[in-house]
């Protein structure tokens, strides 16, 4: 932990020299534990106005629960924040607004059945509970105009594509008078067009003498927009200097620490196949709605074939989801086929789809993965506890011996297979379902954003995984919102826009480029 | 100035489970004795009547045991829905319905000899309970239809039946106008040894531990488990909630209905007017007793127990000083609410910090 | 049976009485509903509002009073079932069940003191106390409406200004958004305990008031387990009117012409009354089943986060 001091020793420097005013905020000492893990460990630094303050460092290094801390959503075990030079004291969200403080989170958070106003309307402290949302239509227009952000107050956020909703986020900031804007994550989901609009906004922002503070994973990115950058790793700030001090290299051991070498990429070897193999999964003008009943994927077609990866990008909220719960059974298509192996499963049980062969790597872990409050020895057998059954009677011997098998195998962090899957880490848990989905008879794999929120070895073992079962002969549709990840992965890329397949392409033909305008919907299918 | 922090649980130890547990249900017990002291009830006089004489005196204890029968057999079976996280309170028409079937068999095979006519009389009692619970099963594996309400409707639906066939076609013309049912005949009578039913103990016992093992160790019970816990999983790995919803309804509607064929076939032998009905809202009582065992078939013994001693010294306190029947109703939701508020201690650690 | 406006107007009379009950309580649970917490206690808020009310009355000779009394005996409970299942994070079916355990006990043995204690002289007065006009044969329709109190026509009123609150005003987004997501509303700046608290009331006083309606105008008196069942009718009428509480007026005076009819029809058909009285609880039955099948499904509005105990990270007290 040499390296940590001495950076703290130069950021100190460097703040004595250049910068004799007092930090718009200042993060003393902060720690937090969450049960056994820590998740930030002394952590120090300051914040300036009129500047963009990247906090860079891989998912998992506490840059998250920081952003929390600051906006009152977690108490930190130790430590202080001063705002101007004093102390204060952050016990909710509403504290952190009274202090300017805004949060504007990765997933954009806004209650989807409810109009733009009626969001925005419940952050707004001086509008009475009793007037009507109305009131504020001119304020949110008045708004919108100034930074060029196409809204109306009346739009129902469910309709929104997810740049709008992220500018929805923002526009709270502004109605809310932030002087320091906290954004997690904030480009991940964004094209590069979007992208390149947000930071025209931010720079604005920072023009009128606010701070903002830009949450990341990507050097690249911190390096093109942000003044200042502090690293952390594992929950401890590793580096605080400004940007003209860093260069790219330099900042990728700093996120990497020790683990440098563990980057080492997947080999992503794309298979010449020799006779034109079976199509494993034929969708056919599939048409689903959503949880309001509105259209969400619109005449759906498309097929994989046995030992294919078919990787389908888009901007999050143009019907994957939709898309992924229909091909699984969680949702009812309106019309349509979906065909597996030759079956036809529309509107059949999800059982019927697991009997022809068919693995899920659902996106929302928690909800459709495992049951947190069953073992992970119980959780392993989810799919085919049948199998571990003789008269009804579960061999609990048998279970076990599988599970342990797999935890050596998978190199699952647990205390014993006994214990309850949901106090598993989300990586822990994302290899107990990679590993009992595609350990079975697995003749389709539906993966959705497999990696998001995984530390990079558990990413690298999830990528690894889906190419070894995809070399055994099974096909793969792979939904992400990661277009890095489906470049890597897939041997064909499909592109979803509001709800329709419009662009379609083999890998040895793609252009980057063509899909962020796909994605855009600048394209035509 | 002190201030008073509540933070988030993330793991709770079984021993900090089951002391709140325990404090939590004497506290019940306190509230409900305070309660009674307003009412001009006398300390000592009630606990000895709560817990000294329902298990102390002989003809208090057949009492008691009389409770424990169907309470233990009743909130096993509301145990199973609660397992699959299917909200049943319909135990009590289940109960009601088994009973009306017993009625309807001894009635039209009156002639029938022991031992065939008691099987007949259990099976249709579980048969009763079954049909009963069957409406709300189908409708919550077919439609999804909150089952919370619909077997409380059918609770209601059930009562007014039985007040129709007690006042109208089964009222026993020996009744002095009383809407009393014909007493059942000497063949459907299940004997009891010194006035406690070993039969109906031995059922209990054996079917607390038939269900517990089908919870803990087959499929079926793996099925019920997973998706009480997570819906949504157990779903999306192929379980399916129909056969879950049918399963549990079937299973607790034959438990409640062959509680309500014992309370026949035992104790009362004949149809009546609440309160002197067969359920005497045990179907109720079932349902704290259910959770009073946190869910764990074993512990529906030593839960059933306590609550028919409970009730036993209600219905005694209530008696003494001329209380309405609602008491007991009185005690049930004191406790079970303490119950519930358990939750506050496992969820949240309470840190005051002086400064 | 002969039906003439004599039993026209007398369909009319009790089916608007009847109705009062129901959709004061059901819109209230309808609030607390879109807020995300379930409270099954209307039964017990109501019988405990239906006691306070009368002795509330008894004691003051004055029945408003009685009403407000009911109402906040009513809200009295029902913050109970917020205590255990909004602040506690308890589970709200089971906390609900004993809220209506506690209530349906607590005025037996409270109110046996008071069970036929006439209110006479002490009811709502009609709002035309005069001799209705008109002819003869529309009397009795004119009258059926004419003679009804003030309290028939709040409880119109009251549904339609909730619904303004809930789909208009900010604490009614802010409800909503607890219903549909606390953890989004928590970070959108709602205080989602405080929120959920106060529709947990609202519903908890709009029940009591129910219940005060049912032994103060309708029935005119009090006995043990004055509502039988009437609470839990009122929760199943929540879905049916699509948690919209304006449309609980529709689902209302729908059941409580049902009520009527089962009432008038007691003793004049071939029918044991005893069938006739299950008609209310088979009837919800039946609706929430119809109301349950897929088609119609999708434009229910049920709030996602219904029946979800919301467990705050952390929290200063």
């Amino acid at each position: 932990m040499n390296d940590v001091e001495v950076n703290k020793s130069l950021f100190l420097n460097a703040h004595n020299l250049s910068r004799p005013t007092i930090p718009l905020l200042r993060v003393k000492g902060i720690s937090k534990r969450f049960g056994n893990v820590i998740a930030l460990d002394d952590v120090s630094l300051d914040i300036y106005d009129g500047e963009i303050h990247a906090l860079l460092g891989e998912n998992g290094a506490g840059k998250t629960t920081l952003a929390n801390i600051l906006y009152g959503i977690y108490q930190p075990d130790s430590g202080y924040i001063e705002l101007s030079g004093r102390k204060i004291k952050l016990g909710t969200p509403q504290d952190a607004i009274s202090y300017g403080i805004v949060l504007v989170q990765q997933y954009p958070m806004l209650i989807d059945k409810m109009t733009v106003a009626e969001n925005l309307a419940l952050s707004i402290k001086d509008l009475g509970y009793l007037s009507s949302v109305r009131k504020i239509y001119g304020l949110i227009r008045e708004i919108s105009i100034k930074y060029d952000i196409s809204l109306e107050p009346e739009m129902i956020v469910s309709n929104l594509s997810f740049s709008e909703k992220q500018y929805v986020e923002l526009l709270r900031a502004l109605i809310l008078n932030a002087k320091i804007l906290i954004l997690d994550e904030p480009t991940t989901m964004l094209t590069t067009y979007e992208r390149r609009k947000l930071f025209v906004i931010l720079r604005k922002l920072i023009d009128e003498g606010r701070a903002v503070v830009l949450i990341t994973h990507k050097v690249s990115e911190a390096l093109e927009v942000s003044d200042r950058i502090t690293v952390l790793r594992r929950g401890a700030v590793v580096s605080s200097r400004p940007k003209s001090e860093y260069d790219y290299n330099e900042l990728v051991k700093l996120i990497m620490g020790s683990n440098v070498n563990d980057v080492t990429p997947v080999k992503y070897i794309h298979r010449q196949r020799s006779a034109p193999p079976e199509d494993v999964l034929v969708i056919k003008e599939l048409n689903v709605a959503n949880d309001i009943g509105l259209i969400a994927v619109r005449n759906v077609s498309l097929s994989v074939k046995a030992g294919e990866i078919v990787g389908i990008a888009g901007v999050s909220g143009n019907g994957q989801k939709e898309l992924a719960e229909a091909i699984v059974g969680l949702r009812r298509v309106r019309s349509g086929r979906i065909v597996l192996s030759g079956v036809d499963v529309t509107n059949k049980e999800p059982y019927e789809r697991i009997k022809n062969g068919l693995a899920y790597i659902p996106e929302d872990r928690l909800k459709y993965g495992i049951v947190g409050e069953m073992s992970v020895a119980e959780n392993f057998i989810l799919k085919n506890y049948k199998a571990f059954s003789k008269l009804l009677f579960i061999n609990m011997r048998k279970v076990m011996d599988f599970a342990s098998k797999n935890i050596d195998l998978y190199h699952i962090v647990t205390r014993s297979p006994l214990e309850r899957a949901k106090v598993l880490s989300g990586g822990n848990i994302q290899k107990l379902i990679v590993s009992r989905e595609l350990g079975l008879n697995t003749k389709v794999v539906l993966a959705h954003n497999p990696t998001l929120g995984l530390d990079i070895a558990s990413a690298k073992l999830v990528h690894n995984e889906l190419l070894n079962v995809r070399d055994r002969g099974a096909g793969i549709l792979l939904i992400s919102e990661d277009l890095d990840e489906v470049i890597k992965l897939s041997d064909r890329i499909l592109v979803m826009y509001r709800g329709s397949i419009v662009y379609d392409v083999s890998r040895d033909k793609l252009s980057i480029g063509d899909i962020e305008k796909a994605m855009l919907g600048l394209l035509n299918a | 100035m002190p201030e008073v922090r509540l933070l988030r649980r993330y793991e709770v130890s079984n021993k900090l489970r089951i002391a709140t547990y325990i404090v939590s249900f004497i506290l019940g017990v306190i509230l409900f004795i305070l309660v009674e002291i307003a009412y001009g009830a006398d300390f000592n006089d009630i606990l000895f009547k709560l817990f000294i004489k329902p298990i102390t005196s002989y003809e208090d204890l057949k009492v008691t045991l009389r409770y424990f029968i169907p309470v233990g057999i009743t909130s096993l079976g509301l145990l199973i829905t609660y397992r699959a996280g299917i909200y049943s309170i319909g135990a009590e028409g289940q109960l009601v319905l088994g009973s009306i079937f017993v009625a309807w068999v001894a009635y039209s095979f009156a002639s029938l000899e022991k031992p065939i006519s008691i099987v007949m009389a259990l099976l249709a009692g579980v048969l009763g309970g079954v049909m009963w619970a069957l409406i709300p099963g189908v409708l919550k594996g077919f439609l999804n239809v909150n089952e919370v309400l619909t077997t409380l409707m059918l609770n209601f639906v059930a009562y007014s039946l039985t007040d129709y066939l007690i006042y109208g076609p089964w009222r026993s013309p020996k009744s002095f106008n009383f809407p009393l049912t014909e007493p059942l005949n000497e063949s459907y009578i299940i004997p009891t040894y010194m006035g406690v039913s070993i039969i109906g103990i031995a059922i209990m016992i054996s079917l607390i531990v038939i269900i517990n093992v089908i919870i803990k160790y087959t499929s079926i019970g793996y099925e019920i488990r997973a998706y009480g816990y997570n819906p949504a999983a157990a779903y999306a790995a192929g379980i399916s909630p129909r056969k879950v919803a049918l399963l549990t309804f079937i299973l607790s509607g034959a438990l409640a209905g062959l509680a309500g064929a014992l309370q026949l076939t035992t104790v009362h032998y004949r149809l009546g007017p609440k309160p002197w009905s067969v359920s005497e809202s045990l179907g109720y009582t079932s349902i704290i007793a259910a959770w009073l065992s946190r869910l764990e078939p074993l512990a529906i013994l030593p839960a059933s127990m306590l609550l028919a001693m409970l009730i036993n010294g209600g219905l005694n306190i209530k008696a003494s000083l001329g209380q309405p029947e609602g008491i007991v109703n009185l005690m049930n939701g004191i406790i079970l609410i303490t119950l519930v508020a358990t939750e506050f201690v496992l969820n949240y650690r309470v840190v005051i910090k002086l400064r | 049976m002969d039906v003439d406006s004599f039993v026209i107007g007398n369909f009319i009379y009790l089916t608007l009485k009847n109705a009062v009950p129901l959709i004061l309580a059901s819109s209230g649970e309808a609030v607390s509903e879109r807020a995300g917490v379930i409270n099954l206690g209307v039964e017990g808020s109501m019988l405990v509002g239906a006691l306070t009310g009368v002795i509330t009355t008894l004691i003051t000779g004055n029945v408003w009073l009685g009403f407000l009394a009911g109402g906040l005996a009513g809200l009295a409970l029902a913050l109970l079932h917020g205590l255990i299942s909004v602040l506690f994070g308890g589970n709200q079916i089971v906390s609900g069940l004993a809220i209506a355990m506690i209530g349906g006990g607590i005025t037996a043995l409270v109110g046996r003191a008071y069970v036929g204690r006439s209110l006479f002289g002490l009811r709502p007065p009609p709002i035309y106390p005069y001799e209705v006009p008109g002819p003869d044969h529309l009397k009795p329709i004119l009258s059926s409406v004419l003679k009804q109190d003030i309290m028939v026509f709040i409880s119109i009123v009251i549904p339609l200004l909730i619904t303004y609150m809930l789909f208009r005003t900010k604490l009614g987004s802010a409800i909503r958004a607890c219903g549909e997501n606390p953890v989004i509303a928590e970070s959108l700046g709602v205080n989602v305990i405080t929120t959920r608290l106060v529709a947990v009331g609202l519903g908890g006083f709009l029940s009591g008031l129910g219940g005060a309606y049912l032994s103060l105008g309708v029935v005119g008196s009090w006995v043990e387990n004055l509502t039988a069942g009437m609470g839990w009718i009122a929760v199943g009428l929540v879905p049916l009117a699509m948690w919209i509480p304006s449309r609980t007026l529709l689902t209302s005076y729908l059941m409580a012409a049902l009520i009527s009819t089962s009432y008038m029809l007691q003793g004049r058909i071939g029918v044991s009354s005893y069938f006739l009285v299950m008609i209310p609880y088979i009837t919800t039955v039946v609706m929430l089943s119809i109301v349950s099948i897929e088609r119609f499904k999708v434009r229910l509005g049920a709030p996602s986060a219904l029946g979800k105990p919301y467990i705050r990270e952390e929290r200063l007290g």
